[in-house]
């Protein structure tokens, strides 16, 4: 169900600018890009995929 | 109607704004002032819409990490900066209302109530008001979305074309259909 909120109070332009922090947000972008540029993370992913694959067209 | 500043940008501050991009794409530490310029208003997109003021700081914090991400994509073609992070707002929105199973809020000025209610009727009284919020939720989400744009969040309506991926005079046309469906759902219950 919606929520619906009347005249709820918003935050002013001070304490959002005083939330701002662009350093957090480039780490988190790095981080994402170290995981996808990991070569274990695609060796997990194969490797699921291919059990995945056995499991259900091999095995059962 | 009032302006919105980031739309509606000066040649001179566009082409500033495209060679940040550009050097932004080479280099994404480049991207802190499309940063520092969008973030107030794309926190607010998302505020209106989370009931939870932490969880709208943490969805605006992913969306500038996509748009980093997504960045080496962006051709400017007329669409501005503005409404493509607004469409990456839209997108990590509903991405968090499937990963949470929660719902998503609406949040209304009781002043643009009385501005809608104007659209629907001509004479209002508080009972036909708080009726009125009673069956917003019964509008489908891409028409919720519309009058909230475009009652709430005052946006032009090319703007709001460029968010929902419709033509300017789709978005008009889309828009006045979702106020018959509100006058209708308002004259039935």
């Amino acid at each position: 169900m919606i929520k619906i909120i009347v005249d709820r109070k918003e935050p002013d332009s001070h304490s959002i600018k005083n939330r701002q922090d662009f350093q957090k947000v480039l780490k988190m972008y790095e981080k994402q890009i170290r995981l996808f540029y990991n070569p274990w993370f695609y060796g997990a992913v194969g490797f699921s995929s291919l059990l995945l694959f056995l499991l259900n067209y091999v095995i059962i | 109607m009032s302006t919105n500043a980031l739309y509606h940008q000066s040649p001179v501050r566009l082409q500033e704004e495209l060679s940040i991009i550009e050097k932004a794409k080479l280099n994404p530490a480049h991207f802190g002032p499309l940063y520092s310029r969008y973030h107030e208003s794309i926190f607010r997109y998302i505020f209106r819409r989370v009931d939870d003021i932490e969880a709208a700081y943490d969805i605006t914090s992913q969306v500038f990490v996509k748009a980093i991400g997504a960045l080496p994509k962006f051709e400017y073609r007329g669409v501005p900066f503005s409404s493509w992070l607004f469409r990456i707002a839209k997108s990590e929105l509903y991405q968090f209302f499937r990963d949470k199973q929660t719902n998503r809020t609406v949040s209304i000025d009781s002043v643009r109530v009385v501005q809608v209610m104007d659209e629907l009727l001509e004479d209002h009284s508080d009972a036909d008001r708080a009726k009125l919020l009673k069956i917003l939720p019964l509008l489908r989400e891409d028409q919720l979305q519309l009058i909230e744009m475009r009652f709430f969040e005052k946006r032009s309506f090319k703007e709001i074309g460029e968010i929902m991926d419709l033509t300017e005079n789709n978005a008009k046309v889309k828009t006045f259909r979702a106020l018959i469906k509100l006058k209708q759902l308002f004259n039935k219950k």
